[in-house]
């Protein structure tokens, strides 16, 4: 028979482990419910390619703002850009988005146009108003109830890289229009040597934008807040289309191509395989890294227009900083971002990712004198006279359902005519806008 | 309900419910989603809406959805024919006694044990059509057709480069399982043959491979099931390109549930998807009850 000491003792025993446990589970659900302290600051930034320079940026200002504002804990998470849409999608989802997010700017209407972000036209205003930015990144920012869900941040346009010495070799003169790219393109390969003139990229639209433009076409309009795709109005995509086809089938770029998209091409164009690219001023960095010898021999010139003496016209991308209506703190995440949007912060941020800033003023000052290489002159006029996509919601779902890439990749296959390809796009982006209104 | 299912219940009921958990729960989740009109909106908090099955309907409509369907089930026979053939020619190779057989029969298995992203990626390499060794070697052959050919421009070949790599991952599955098989077979069978002056030829394909017969046809359902479900190796080597050529469903569903963020279209594909897998899986138990009968 047990005596009562000996009874007690188990009851007390597991007493005391249900009070542990609850005390667990107390604390595990309390962290559940709020991951980070109410004075605390969680920013997610796109994982730049050096990350130890973007590590060391934001210790330094989240210091300083942490300095500013006693209590306060800056927390940032670096994410890397391909899994960055799933990730925010699935935070919001979780209803634990970040305070601040970069987010690319063809993402922010549609993050916008769902309810997810804050207005953040005040922070705007105290910045000069979106004509203080470069226009097509202010253009992207606001939806078309007339707010501003973003603010720019950096800002980056394409140019056409080429190796000066095989211009030289073959006595030609760099390209200036559409027709000259593809006339250096045939001089300058040689089948047999494994070399080719120009990097066709099938998965890369920004490479295809700008031939829409040139013929007079554009994407997508809205009539009362209600997109619809123009591709199809007039023969502009078809034209563009047909030119694409025309220098693929003339052999100017590897038959594998037609897959590539913007780091492929920049890697055949630093491996010697292409003389000729379209880039941006970022991807000057990781080519001089991996190919030191190409330091002197890389020629930068605008996007070639379509006629003679016409403008270039570059696709102009790059990110916006949105705050998240989840946010407990607005007050303190819009004066992080004014601290981030200071003119200190935005040269050393654009100087750490190798874009530009986004603040027109400075893009200018960048012109005007004191270049670093990959923020040359060329570069910086993109910037200041290139287009964006339309700031349509739907758009981040057509750039997700690679839209424009298959409608590329379908003609320079053969399995659909220019007319048919573009017709099929138009109605799959009508689609898509619709589904995102 | 007998005495004896009801005393088997209670030992029975917690095993149900982690099968619960685990497996009905999505399963009935993913069909009640396919019912929705579930965009990114509704993930963000906006009430879904009960759509029936239109979902389904637009499926049907679509001819591009028939032609992944399509795609995917043929990509999947060719996979199952090459894995068997390559896996089962390996197999009668390493069942005969040959100096190093041992190390053989090991690594063999490595690429069965290696990720399928990591062999994907190392893969994508090999194909390339200026570097990769492939076409380097195919024309230092004198096949001078392959001197940087593309081997993802086209959507039947870019097909054809993504089964080899699915074929080179799953044989070792075939070869390891054949292997096993061949140590059952009655050795008197074999002694037998031998005493009769068969041939080598014969005895394969008169005893050891109609002896395996039941082994043959988990084996075909099996890699079936796997094929039809195959994801890593075409997002990574083509990434279903050119202009979607090589879209799988595994793929189709991915991309509508993620990238597009249409979560009822993306879970009607899931779905169709999961019935065609319940067929091959009710196809599988029909014909193993028969053999073992």
């Amino acid at each position: 028979m047990q005596s009562p000491v000996e009874r007690s003792y188990p009851a007390c025993r597991l007493g005391k482990q249900l009070a542990f446990t609850a005390t667990c589970l107390a604390l595990a659900l309390g962290g559940c419910a709020k991951g980070t302290a109410a004075r605390d600051l969680s920013v997610w930034i796109m994982r730049p390619g050096n990350i130890s320079a973007a590590s060391s940026f934001f210790a330094a200002e989240s210091a300083r703002f942490e300095h500013a504002h006693p209590g306060v804990h800056v927390e940032v998470q670096f994410i890397p850009w391909l899994s960055a849409h799933d990730k925010l999608v699935t935070s919001l989802a979780g209803d634990i988005p970040p305070d601040i997010s970069e987010l690319g700017s063809t993402w922010t209407p549609e993050f916008a146009a769902v309810g997810a972000l804050a207005q953040v036209d005040d922070i705007t205003q105290a910045l000069g108003g979106g004509a203080a930015f470069v226009a097509a990144l202010a253009a992207s920012a606001r939806l078309p109830d007339g707010h501003a869900y973003g603010i720019p941040w950096y800002a980056g346009a394409r140019a056409l890289l080429y190796r000066k010495s095989r211009f030289a070799r073959a006595h030609l003169a760099p390209p200036r229009t559409l027709a000259e790219l593809r006339t250096a393109a045939q001089r300058l390969t040689d089948h047999a040597r494994g070399r080719y003139g120009f990097a066709l990229m099938g998965n890369n639209a920004p490479l295809f934008y700008p031939l829409v433009w040139e013929n007079g076409g554009d994407f997508a309009r809205s009539r009362n807040g209600h997109w619809r795709s123009t591709l199809a109005h007039g023969r502009a995509a078809v034209q563009a289309l047909s030119y694409l086809d025309d220098l693929y089938r003339s052999g100017v770029a590897p038959r594998g191509a037609i897959a590539w998209s913007d780091l492929d091409g920049r890697t055949a164009f630093g491996q010697g395989t292409v003389a000729m690219t379209i880039t941006g001023s970022w991807s000057l960095p990781s080519i001089y890294a991996a190919h030191p010898e190409l330091e002197g021999d890389v020629g930068i010139i605008p996007y070639p227009s379509g006629r003679p003496g016409g403008p270039s016209l570059s696709f102009v991308g790059g990110s916006h900083l949105a705050i998240f209506k989840h946010c407990a703190q607005p007050a303190l995440a819009r004066a992080f971002i004014l601290q981030l949007l200071d003119d200190r912060a935005q040269r050393a941020w654009a100087s750490t990712v190798g874009f530009f800033p986004a603040k027109a003023a400075l893009v200018r000052s960048t012109i005007a004198g004191g270049t670093t290489p990959h923020q040359s002159r060329t570069f910086a006029d993109a910037l200041l006279a290139g287009r964006t996509t339309p700031a349509a919601p739907g758009w981040g779902a057509i750039e997700g359902a690679l839209t424009i890439p298959t409608m590329v990749q379908a003609v320079l296959t053969g399995q659909a005519t220019p007319e048919r390809a573009v017709a099929r796009a138009a109605a799959e982006m009508n689609d898509l806008l619709e589904s995102e209104r | 309900m007998n005495a004896q299912t009801r005393s088997a219940l209670p030992f029975l009921i917690p095993a149900l419910l982690v099968v619960a958990v685990l497996l009905a729960f999505p399963l009935l989740r993913t069909l009640w989603l396919s019912l929705l009109h579930f965009d990114l909106a509704q993930v963000l908090g906006s009430p879904p809406r009960f759509v029936g099955l239109a979902n389904y309907a637009q499926l049907a409509r679509s001819g591009f959805f028939w032609h992944v369907v399509v795609a995917t089930l043929v990509f999947a026979l060719v996979c199952v024919i090459g894995t068997l053939g390559v896996g089962t020619a390996c197999a009668l190779a390493l069942e005969e006694p040959f100096w190093g057989r041992a190390p053989a029969r090991i690594a063999i298995v490595l690429p069965w044990a290696m990720p399928a992203v990591a062999a994907s990626i190392v893969w994508k390499w090999m194909f390339d059509d200026q570097h990769g060794p492939i076409d380097a070697g195919l024309t230092a052959l004198g096949l001078h057709a392959f001197e940087g050919f593309s081997w993802t421009s086209n959507a039947l070949i870019a097909f054809v480069a993504v089964a080899v790599i699915v074929i080179w991952q799953t044989f070792p599955f075939v070869t390891l399982t054949l292997l096993a098989g061949f140590a059952t077979l009655p050795r008197s069978l074999y002694e037998a043959s031998a005493v009769d002056g068969v041939s080598e030829w014969r005895r394969t394909f008169g005893i050891t491979l109609p002896y395996l017969r039941t082994l043959f046809i988990t084996l075909v359902v099996l890699l079936l099931i796997w094929d039809v479900k195959v994801f890593t190796q075409v997002y990574v080597l083509t990434g279903g390109g050119p202009a979607r050529g090589t879209y799988v469903l595994g793929l189709y569903a991915w991309r509508e549930g993620f990238a597009n963020v249409r979560l009822g279209s993306a879970a009607a594909i899931a779905a169709v998807m999961s019935l065609i897998l319940a067929l091959l899986v009710a196809l599988y138990l029909r014909v193993t009850r028969g053999a073992a009968a």
